[in-house]
């Protein structure tokens, strides 16, 4: 029996495995997906190779590429962006880590605090949570970011438009600023050449701005596997799990099995309360079935599977509210086409963000062409010029908003270093209607595939308004920095951003989680990833906060189930890239 | 599931036993002139043994295979047009540039459309003369006079599949999913202009840029009406699947065909991890000009010189 389980390896699951790791706590760790032990021999850098949604190794599907996919049953059009394996979705993200909103919080008293979604704020207050980021940041750790061309421009953009600039990590109003990530800064040789070589550790350390953010981060070669610039889960937290009993005194390793795809949750009755007892899961390569038991369960499968496993085990769901309360940032995208060069597909994913409070963020973003061009055919608005599906948006953009297609994508994507996209971040609603749950009719090896519903036409007006607000934004941003071109695109959902699938909140009526994270009907029952957050956060990317909420949520377990004491704000962080994990990781053969 | 009763797709009617809309469906999807490209000699056979032989496994896959390259041809030439014949044929293309299709980008969408998602496993022609049926209902009879359109030998292909049509659309064979859209986009491009006329043997190829434009709009505003018409004629779970993957093909046809050619799909070795040819799409693009590397001298320095900030 382990003292804790957690399932999924994703952006939430390994901080609570590393966490109780530390305090020397048996954790077993299962991840649907593939191990991702040695990046720099499995990995490419290739678009398709990497990004195929089909067979890529950043797609939502077996270990063994030569199998289908997992698929979802999705009503309306839209895409889900999920990774599956060791690093889940960080695996491809961009390392942004801002801190949420402070509005969002339990306890707001700034004079915009009506602007905000009151009815689904987080159960305690932004101060509450601070110790908490502060812990993460170390530990990733969150720098700030160096700047290339795509941050360069984006700041022309942002000055000439009269915008403040930010020096905090606390967001306070209206401003833009390189971006707090978790990305290390380029030392040596990094970012001052193209030269292979050159770019090899040690001669290269931190970020090499190779552009490649979403084929996955194994920059620079030859680096010790916590060294990796970009600090997906897989090059961070995970490492350190592994490592426990080496880097702390008391600590005992995470036990971690991959192709591990968890199918029931199981419970006991105790004093009339359901707790959780122990977990199921199938091996996706030989199809045995293992079942363990553990005191404690944590789920950090995702905000989509999360409520599939839910339901599935046939958990109880008496507010009806397991699966609900689903956002998505409302994602959008507004590109620009400029006459100098941009660095669009060099460097960070995005270095740099603006923010508005109650409204929402802006980031630049680079890309390969062949993602960005198929990113901008998730459109809404029909085929730019010959259809508009009854949208057809206009606004600080040029012409109708759409899909580019024929000759207008091949002239805008001519050079794709002369082009900059921009992400929208909507401060969107929680909404009882936007849901996960399962499908009726269709079964996978794993039972009913989840099911997605996300209404993108009928969010409340708060969301749609702030949505039209930055992609106007967002285009005055482009033109001001010299921008010939700039086309929106008025994405369909694309699930990328997900959040509060399982929210926690300080009604038991409309929440699945307590205060603690802990599920409100099923003890011994956590919830450690973005499905936890209680809202979207006001827009700002969710990583960070969903893993300082986890640190809190690890901390909650180890308080309330193993008798022991808060470390945060007591103890002094080790970050994942200290000499004594480096050698742990060396030392096991990481 | 109790949804549905399933409809006899076999039953015979109209004209000499063949239902009229699987008539329909044939001129519509291109398989008419596909078999007359693809299996001529057995198509000018008049043996009643031949017309059988033309409904056969090997015939059918063929000239399935053939119609499914050339739509999705044409949808990559819609994407990313160039100097190649569907370009031309679209009525938009570009005289010294080579486009999408230089890519093989055709062949990629087929693969994809193959692998992406599990077909059930009874999805067979009969499953597949339900959808025609459907579409039928939902795309209307054939313009009187379309039929004459078809040359010669199309017409008398016609003929030998009429006769044979139940077994052309039963065979029980597994179908992939790239067939099963190709038919139906060619189906939706004989609705947008079903006299459109050519070199090309996929009907939604021959169609000009614009009508293209117009099969995409079709697809995305009427799909639950195309939907509910499917289901009223599959069972409960067959129609669920087939929903869903039409739904999904429809949605992920220009994604395919916009992702495709700027890869470097086509000059990959997956076993050595390499390239073996610089991709065009990275020459349309403009990316990567001397080859992958590791990284970038993009380093311009820290703004406002700030390395750090506080809480």
């Amino acid at each position: 029996m382990r003292d804790v389980i957690v399932i999924g390896a994703g952006g939430g699951g390994p901080i609570v495995a590393k966490e109780l790791a530390q305090r020397g706590l048996n954790v077993l760790m299962l991840e649907a997906g593939a191990r991702n032990a040695d990046p720099e021999q499995a990995w490419t850098h290739f678009e398709n190779d990497s990004n195929n949604p089909i067979s890529g190794t950043k797609r939502w599907g077996p270990s063994d590429r030569t199998k289908q996919n997992w698929s979802r049953e999705l009503p309306k059009p839209a895409s889900i962006l999920n990774v599956s394996g060791i690093g889940g979705t960080t695996q491809m993200y961009f390392g942004n880590s801002p801190r949420a909103m402070p509005g969002v919080f339990a306890g707001y008293s700034g004079s915009d605090a009506s602007q905000y979604d009151r009815d689904y704020e987080f159960p305690f207050s932004y101060e509450e949570l601070r110790p908490y980021y502060e812990w993460v940041e170390t530990t990733l750790p969150v720098q700030t970011a160096a700047m290339g061309s795509s941050e360069q421009t984006f700041f022309t953009g942002c000055e000439n438009i009269g915008m403040s600039v930010q020096t905090t990590k606390d967001i306070t109003g209206d401003s833009f600023r390189p971006q707090e990530n978790a990305v290390l800064q380029p030392g040596g040789n990094a970012g001052l050449t193209t030269n292979k070589t050159a770019l090899e550790y040690p001669n290269a350390t931190g970020c090499t701005f190779c552009g490649h953010c979403q084929q996955g981060c194994y920059q620079p070669r030859l680096a010790p596997r916590n060294l990796k610039a970009r600090r997906s889960t897989d090059n961070s937290y995970v490492p350190m799990a592994l490592t426990a009993d080496l880097w702390s005194t008391n600590g005992q390793a995470v036990s971690i099995e991959t192709d591990a795809y968890v199918t029931q949750i199981h419970t006991e009755t105790v004093n009339g309360e359901e707790v959780a007892k122990g977990v199921t899961w199938r091996n996706n390569t030989t199809g045995e079935t293992f079942y363990e038991e553990a005191e404690v369960v944590v789920m950090a499968a995702g905000c989509v599977e999360n409520p599939r496993l839910w339901l599935n085990s046939g958990l109880p769901n008496t507010n009806d509210w397991v699966g609900r309360g689903l956002t998505d940032h409302a994602l959008d995208f507004v590109v620009g086409k400029f006459p100098y060069h941009t660095g669009g597909a060099k460097g960070v994913g995005s270095s740099a963000r603006a923010d508005f409070p109650t409204k929402g963020c802006i980031e630049p973003a680079t890309m390969g062409p062949a993602f960005m061009a198929g990113t901008m055919m998730f459109s809404d608005s029909g085929i730019r010029g010959q259809y508009d599906n009854g949208r057809g948006e206009f606004g600080a953009w040029d012409g109708p908003s759409g899909r580019i297609v024929g000759k207008d994508l091949r002239n805008l994507l001519e050079d794709v270093n002369n082009t900059l996209t921009m992400l929208i971040l909507t401060d969107d609603d929680v909404e009882a209607s936007n849901q996960v749950s399962v499908s009726a009719d269709t079964d996978d090896e794993h039972g009913a595939i989840a099911r997605v519903d996300m209404n993108k036409r009928d969010r409340t007006q708060r969301t749609l308004d702030n949505r039209e607000f930055l992609a106007n934004k967002a285009a005055e941003i482009l033109r001001a920095a010299g921008a010939t071109e700039v086309i929106r695109v008025d994405a369909v959902p694309i699930l990328l951003h997900v959040q509060s699938s399982m929210r926690m909140g300080s009604d038991p009526s409309n929440s699945v989680l307590d205060e603690n994270a802990e599920a409100r009907s099923v003890k011994k029952l956590f919830v450690a990833d973005n499905s936890a957050l209680a809202n979207a956060l006001g827009g700002p990317n969710p990583t960070l906060t969903t893993q300082a909420l986890a640190t809190r949520t690890a901390e909650k377990i180890y308080q309330q189930y193993f008798g022991g004491s808060a470390w945060v704000g007591v103890e002094t962080p080790l970050s994942s890239i200290d000499d004594s994990v480096t050698n742990a990781v060396i030392t096991r053969g990481l | 599931m109790d949804k549905k009763q399933t409809n006899n797709h076999l039953a015979p009617s109209g004209i000499n036993g063949v239902r009229q809309d699987r008539r329909n469906f044939i001129v519509r999807s291109g398989i008419a002139a596909t078999v007359a490209a693809v299996a001529p000699t057995l198509a000018l056979k008049s043996q009643e043994a031949d017309a059988t032989l033309l409904a056969s496994t090997g015939i059918i896959k063929a000239v399935l295979n053939a119609l499914t390259k050339d739509t999705f041809a044409g949808v990559v030439a819609f994407m990313l047009p160039g100097n190649d014949g569907h370009s031309f044929s679209q009525g938009e293309y570009y005289w010294f540039k080579e486009g999408g299709l230089a890519t093989d980008a055709d062949d990629f969408m087929v693969e994809g459309f193959n692998t992406y998602m599990a077909m059930p496993d009874n999805l067979t022609g009969d499953a597949l003369g339900a959808i025609a049926d459907a579409f039928d209902d939902v795309v209307g009879p054939l313009p009187a006079g379309v039929a004459l359109l078809l040359n010669p030998l199309e017409q008398w292909v016609m003929k030998k599949l009429e006769e044979h049509i139940a077994k052309l659309l039963s065979q029980n064979e597994h179908i992939p999913l790239a067939h099963v859209f190709s038919l139906l986009l060619n189906v939706m491009a004989s609705r947008v202009n079903p006299w459109a006329t050519g070199l090309q043997i996929s009907p939604f190829a021959r169609l000009s840029w614009s009508e293209k434009a117009e099969v995409f709009r079709i697809f995305e505003t009427e799909l639950p009406d195309i939907l509910a018409n499917i289901a009223s004629k599959l069972t409960g779970e067959m129609d669920e699947k087939i929903s869903g993957l039409i739904r999904f093909a429809a949605g992920a046809t220009l994604q395919f065909a916009a992702f495709g050619p700027y890869s470097e799909w086509q000059v990959y070795d997956p076993e050595n991890r390499e390239l073996i040819a610089r991709p065009y799409g990275w020459d349309m693009s403009n990316y990567m000009p001397d080859g992958p590397v590791e990284g970038w001298d993009e380093f311009i320095g820290y703004y406002q010189g700030r390395t750090s900030v506080d809480a």
